[in-house]
């Protein structure tokens, strides 16, 4: 199976978008859990910003979702 | 996660955007330096440097507003629009006040500061307190927008 890691054209992170989606909760709850702001997780959503991977295991944490599950790229999750 | 300062990517933003505003400064700074190295004096000594820094440091502030890396995730609780109005027209009140001071003072009859150095720099002031009001108001349209 090819992997791809997120090159600098980023694509919308519609996984994240649906994690959140179904733990219930909205960009900014997600974001006051995490500790940033909502045009943060907005930016990340639209594949506006590439985040740290600290940032990505919070969000991770928070949405109960593991980093391949949100994060990873490959030619099933593109 | 940090809740006291900026976040990442507001660290981020703040940073290119600071950097960008340096080099502006320098540049207009060195273009001052050149004009008056050809004989061409636009606004007397002290009073051409002030305006550089004046204008310079409200476009830094205005692009830190708009790119909403100015306050960390701590302080961007909404605060009512009123409040917003009201500090923004203290803010007028003080300027025209220590203008109204620093024209009206002994030492500024001197040749230190230049006749049109305050209206030049309140003009900036209210150029930049309009910019900033109108960004406040693209992000409040902005943030309805982009929630859920």
């Amino acid at each position: 199976m090819s992997t791809k890691i997120r090159g600098d054209t980023l694509s919308k992170n519609l996984r994240l978008k649906s994690a959140r989606a179904a733990k219930d909760m909205s960009q900014k709850g997600v974001a006051d859990a995490v500790g940033v702001t909502r045009q943060t997780i907005n930016a990340i959503e639209n594949g506006d910003y590439n985040p740290t991977i600290n940032l990505c295991i919070a969000i991770c944490k928070v949405l109960d979702r593991t980093l391949n599950d949100i994060f990873w790229e490959d030619d099933q999750n593109e | 996660m940090n809740n006291k300062g900026l976040d990442e990517m507001q660290a981020q933003r703040k940073n290119k955007i600071g950097n960008q505003t340096f080099l502006m400064l320098l540049y207009a700074l060195m273009i001052d330096a050149g004009l008056y190295g050809f004989g061409f004096r636009w606004v007397s000594y002290p009073a051409n440097v002030m305006i550089i820094l004046s204008v310079l440091s409200g476009i830094y502030v205005v692009r830190l507003i708009s790119a909403n890396a100015y306050v960390g995730p701590s302080s961007q609780r909404e605060k009512p629009l009123p409040k917003v109005f009201f500090s923004m027209g203290l803010a007028v009140v003080v300027s025209v006040a220590i203008l109204l001071l620093v024209k009206n003072a002994s030492f500024s009859t001197s040749s230190q500061i230049d006749e049109m150095a305050a209206p030049i720099l309140f003009i900036t002031a209210g150029v930049a307190l309009v910019i900033a009001v109108a960004t406040i108001v693209i992000n409040r349209i902005q943030n309805k927008k982009d929630e859920d």
